[in-house]
């Protein structure tokens, strides 16, 4: 009888505690009154303030910059309970369970935020921070590459998934600890360019670019699961590169680069990238089958970048003039600029048109990279920066839009969420509605990724970066984020299965051997060399 | 009389020890071990993460905290020598667990075999935590096994304590097993189920290993192999002693009828006899020990001798010691002068205003410079990451950098010169992101902290008195074509790299003397003889002596003699003459090589008078000379 008086004072206990979670009374919690007014709002890192959030986005943790021995946040909508939290040195950890239900019960309402400091004189209060909770959802994972700050080495490069609901990060590839199952690695195998059909990842691909013979570049096609290595290459021309999955899913078309990496000894960004040759490819994936049409292979263009629209009545890419027969090109790289182009085709009667200008580089004043188009068909976005076509390492890399339903178009540089860093590679949503990009706002270092919501009039909100369940963890980080890809559902394919195709001999595709019909010649290898390359 | 036979062997433990920790103070000098092997220890939230992911990673984890300590000589020797106590003081209890009585002299083996592995500058790998991680296990095991007498439950406790100790120590699995397999059989002399629990030891590594269950950055086939033959010997030594020791005591102890027999606490004496013969025969073992111990410290210092001398110079350099890296040079043979300590040691001269003087002074060949190129050896990518700073270089320097933190993983030296590099281009978040990450170090955190505080203040430290140097020396001018990109060059250009340099900031003096070191070594005193006007633009007292007067520094003067016998011409430039008496030396020398019949006379002859002057190895060549 005893025993069972003390189960139950126990379970009362517990129900107690329970209790007490369930209607937010936590440790350290006090009466905010009577508090003073700052009448400013309050310092705090990450900065979201102003900006409109994802109605299932993770919690946005953060930490008060402001000098104070107690620190109060008070989150407050519209519909549902408020939630406060108190921390001593400022860091604001929201719970999970709490957070979901504000959010949830206030979509496309109002979600404010009271700061609140308290020092040698009381509680100091802040103006109140008032964000905007979307109706629209964003799509729930995003894959990055986790790098380190690359040159010729590329040890310790992960690719990663986050679950952008929650915290939870799964990494899907690491160059150092995946394992076949025969407890192989790949080595120290850079990856890169994955790209998924159509935001789902039942089909998916990505590059491999090995550390040392006799392993070839090539690219990890991944169908339901199960994953094959493919030999891109032909004769003296480049592996795939840069890939676009033609909507359908039968037709994938690629770049051919010929790179070489060189190091700046002045300035802010020490990298260089300059493409000394490129061409567009197309691999049919029912027959396996590499080739290439006139169009986008011109012997005196470059071309690259490839992106299918929607409907995937076009390809657009970037093109510029081939340098070929400039002996001494490569000395004036900085006076390259990419136009954006766009060729019509008709996968029914795989017919191609005529190349068209969209954006002329020229009237831009800028070189145009990475066009990606909405999955609406309405919009493009690209990189628009001073020169070439590898936006990542020029400061002055900036977004531009397009509207597609007006061709010619006429970009808009997004002023509203561009930075004086490098604004970078960037993903929309599969309902159109939010762009994910990189960015190296912080330091000009780390790239970051940050999040912004396309609204009513075409303006973008003011982006914010994605939340860490540790909101100091950025800034003892040292490695970027690169590539963001938002994807609808998981990455099912195994770290261990992609590691066996990485180390599977390629496959060689039928049209491999032949060379590109009407395909620019390769260059042959000017003075411009990567000397510091394999020494 | 047992006190007076525990007293005894204390002065043993006392003596042995006080000889120990002097050892490792002055003669390993644990910094060097720190230096040299660059423990990566960090307070970081989430660094203790990636250590508990991999089997042996909680003692790789220890094992760099308890590093950590050796940053500091005196700590840091104390430190090592009380873990060898306690691996000494865990082995004297299992071995008189299972003979039933303390050990003699050979309790000091481990402790041997483990001075010599502390000599190993730069092997990390953690084997005092391993070791006494297997030995507090194995103890453990054996009274577990007298108290148990249900086989299959010792079993599981076995296989339990083994998946401890491969998770928690790696290699601890080795010494827990061998020690385990010997009370095995004692417990069951007829039924050899010592061999299963060595077989069921090797299986758990390879079983992992093979079916690739966790990831494992080292395999288990390094612990007993590999191309370092010392550290075979003492990863072996200390199996074998610890094996072959458990099946001696046992045959010579009382428990090897079972585990029913549970053992005195206290030991019978080694020696039964009277306490008079046995205090006569304690002195002398007491002595043979420490003579024994000081014969291995010396083989041990012997032989790894190379190793400290070229830590110590690294270090020194690194800590900007400029004397004592000079100091550290003088014991350097001429085999030990590689493109690095040349370089530390042609810095130090740079830095203390000697290298115009004393170049020569030193065993010298070309390059004056490092390579401009990744290594995998760490202490070289901080160093050449550390020249382009000084040079100027900064871009380089931070290309560098990254590549070091890439081949050579989280380094507090570099992430410091991460910091700076990013101070100086004016990137102050960028510097603060590893200033952060630096300030969770035990050794740097200090630092990076007051750092963190000095840029709140002035966020481009423009105060600073070496980040205004490096500043001014930045090169600001792009020179990548010029310098990297050239069709007939297999490296950097780098003459061009250091004109740049000069033409950046005319007053760079170490771009100035290395660039004058690249000639003299080289032999191209047209380009001396060009680059001397330069010399104008240098200060310092190098250049300008206690009464305010210019100077030429010696090398320069000898090399601009032999370019006036050369061309017939002197190139005098205003304020740095060549002195009268370097041309009646050069007079003289040539004296003496024209009279000499041949090479090797000639240097015999002006050897003590001219060899270390730039007129010797301009005319013998590249050469140890002290």
């Amino acid at each position: 009888m005893r025993r069972a008086k003390r189960v139950l004072l126990y379970l009362a206990l517990l129900g107690g505690v329970a209790a007490a979670a369930a209607v937010n009374v936590r440790p350290g919690a006090e009466t905010l009154l009577p508090c003073a007014e700052a009448h400013r709002p309050a310092a705090t890192y990450p900065d979201y303030q102003d900006i409109v959030i994802p109605p299932d986005l993770a919690p946005l943790n953060l930490k008060v910059l402001e000098n104070g021995r107690k620190f109060c946040l008070r989150l407050s909508a519209g519909a549902g309970a408020s939630v406060e939290l108190f921390s001593s040195d400022g860091k604001m950890q929201i719970p999970a369970g709490p957070w979901r239900r504000l959010l949830k019960a206030n979509s496309a309402g109002e979600l404010r935020m009271d700061f609140f400091a308290k020092g040698e004189r009381g509680w100091l209060h802040f103006d109140t921070v008032r964000n905007r909770i979307a109706a629209d959802e964003i799509d729930p994972y995003v894959v990055y590459r986790y790098i380190p700050a690359i040159y010729n080495h590329w040890d310790q490069i992960s690719l990663r998934q986050r679950d952008l609901r929650n915290f939870d990060e799964r990494i899907l590839f690491d160059n150092q600890r995946s394992f076949d199952r025969e407890g192989r690695s790949a080595g120290s195998t850079c990856i890169n360019c994955h790209t998924f059909l159509n935001h789902g990842t039942n089909t998916m691909l990505l590059h491999v670019r090995p550390s040392q013979p006799p392993q070839v570049p090539a690219m990890i096609l991944v169908r339901d699961g199960r994953a094959e290595k493919v030999d891109t290459r032909d004769g003296p021309a480049a592996p795939a590169a840069y890939i676009s999955w033609h909507p359908s899913g039968k037709l994938l078309a690629f770049s051919r680069n010929r790179l070489a990496q060189v190091f700046h000894t002045a300035g802010t960004e020490t990298r260089e990238v300059v493409d000394r040759d490129s061409d567009l490819s197309l691999y049919r994936l029912d027959t396996g089958q590499v080739f290439t049409v006139p169009q986008i292979s011109r012997p005196d263009r470059l071309e690259t970048f490839p992106a299918w629209s929607p409907d995937g009545r076009y390809l657009y890419f970037s093109a510029t003039q081939s340098w070929s027969g400039q002996a001494n090109a490569p000395l004036h790289y900085q006076e390259i600029q990419y136009d954006l182009d766009r060729v019509s085709y008709d996968i029914a009667t795989d017919r191609w048109g005529a190349v068209d200008t969209v954006v002329a580089a020229a009237s831009l004043g800028k070189s145009i990279s990475l066009p990606r188009i909405s999955p609406d068909g309405l919009s493009l976005m690209f990189c628009g920066h001073d020169y070439g076509s590898f936006p990542i390492y020029q400061p002055g890399s900036d977004l531009y839009i397009v509207d597609l339903s007006r061709i010619p178009a006429v970009p808009r540089r997004l002023d509203e969420i561009n930075s004086d860093r490098t604004d970078s590679y960037h993903s929309w949503s599969a309902n159109s509605r939010w762009i994910i990009f990189a960015s190296k706002r912080e330091d000009g270092m780390f790239a970051r990724l940050y999040i912004t919501h396309l609204e009513a009039g075409g303006r973008f909100s003011k982006p914010f970066i994605m939340p860490q369940e540790d909101p100091e963890f950025y800034g003892r980080c040292l490695m970027t984020y690169n590539r963001p890809e938002l994807i609808t559902e998981p990455v099912t394919v195994s770290a261990a299965e992609l590691t066996r195709a990485m180390n599977s001999t390629a496959s060689r595709p039928p049209g491999a051997a032949a060379p590109p019909t009407g395909g620019s010649p390769a260059l042959a290898d000017s003075p411009w060399q990567p000397l510091r390359q394999n020494r | 009389m047992k006190v007076q036979r525990l007293t005894a062997a204390r002065v043993q433990d006392i003596a042995f020890f006080a000889v120990f920790l002097a050892y490792a103070w002055v003669g390993i000098d644990t910094r060097l071990i720190y230096h040299w092997q660059g423990p990566v220890f960090s307070t970081l939230p989430g660094f203790l993460d990636s250590f508990l992911t991999y089997p042996g990673g909680p003692a790789d984890y220890l094992g760099a905290a308890v590093a950590q300590v050796y940053a500091f000589q005196g700590w840091g020797a104390i430190v090592l020598t009380a873990q060898v106590v306690a691996v000494v003081a865990l082995t004297q209890v299992h071995f008189a667990m299972l003979a039933g009585r303390a050990l003699a002299l050979v309790r000091f083996v481990p402790a041997v075999l483990l001075l010599y592995f502390a000599n190993l500058y730069y092997d990390r790998t953690p084997i005092l935590p391993a070791l006494l991680l297997g030995l507090t296990l194995a103890i453990f095991f054996v009274r577990l096994s007298r108290r148990w007498r249900n086989e299959a439950a010792l079993l599981a406790a076995y296989l339990g304590l083994s998946a401890a100790a491969y998770y928690l120590g790696g290699m601890a699995i080795v010494f827990f097993a061998s020690a385990v397999a010997a009370a095995g059989n004692a417990r069951r002399p007829r039924f050899p189920l010592w061999i299963a629990y060595l077989l069921l030891a090797a299986a758990l590594p390879a079983a992992v290993e093979l079916l690739h269950l966790c990831y494992v950055p080292v395999s288990a086939r390094s612990w007993f192999a590999g191309t370092d033959v010392r550290r075979i010997i003492v990863c072996w030594g200390l199996y074998v002693f610890y094996a072959v020791g458990a099946a001696v005591a046992l045959r010579r102890g009382s428990v090897a009828a079972g585990a029913a027999a549970v053992p005195r606490k206290t030991s019978r004496p080694a020696r039964p006899g009277p306490n008079g013969k046995r205090r006569q025969a304690e002195l002398p073992a007491t002595v043979l020990l420490l003579l024994a111990l000081g014969c291995m410290a010396a083989v041990s210092y012997r032989l790894n001798s190379r190793d400290r001398r070229l830590a110590a110079l690294d270090y020194y350099s690194l800590r900007e010691d400029w004397p004592a890296v000079i100091d550290a040079s003088q014991r350097l043979t001429a085999k030990d002068f590689n493109l690095l300590s040349r370089y530390e040691v042609n810095l130090a001269l740079h830095e203390t205003n000697r290298l115009g003087d004393d170049m020569f002074r030193f065993p010298q060949s070309p390059p004056a410079l490092l390579d401009l190129r990744v290594d995998m050896f760490l202490p070289y990518m901080v160093r050449l990451t550390d020249m382009c700073l000084r040079l100027g270089r900064v871009n380089e320097a931070e290309h560098f950098g990254n590549e070091a933190m890439i081949v050579g993983g989280a380094d507090p030296r570099l992430y410091r010169l991460m910091a700076l590099i990013n101070i100086i281009k004016g990137q102050t978040a960028a510097a603060r992101k590893f200033l952060t990450v630096l300030s969770y170090d035990m050794v740097f955190g200090t630092w990076a902290r007051q750092r963190l505080r000095e840029l709140d203040r002035d966020p481009l430290l423009a105060e600073d008195r070496q980040v205004h140097l490096f500043h001014q020396r930045m090169l600001r001018d792009d020179d990548m074509l010029q310098v990297w990109q050239r069709a007939d060059l297999a490296a950097a250009d780098r003459e061009r790299l250091l004109l740049d340099q000069l033409e950046q900031d005319p007053s760079n003096r170490m771009a100035f003397e290395f660039l004058m070191g690249v000639y003299l070594l080289e032999g191209k005193l047209d380009a001396v003889s060009a680059l001397m006007p330069r010399i104008k633009n240098m200060s310092g007292p190098a250049y300008v002596d206690a009464n305010g007067k210019h100077r030429t520094p010696r090398h320069y003067q000898e090399a601009m003699a032999l370019h006036a016998e050369q061309t017939g011409r002197i190139v005098n430039i205003e304020g740095f003459e060549i002195q009268p008496e370097t041309l009646e030396r050069l007079t003289g020398f040539n004296g003496i090589v024209r009279q000499s019949p041949g090479k090797e006379a000639a240097m015999r002859a002006a050897w003590d008078n001219f060899r270390d002057t730039y007129f010797f190895y301009f005319t013998f060549g590249p050469g140890d000379y002290r």
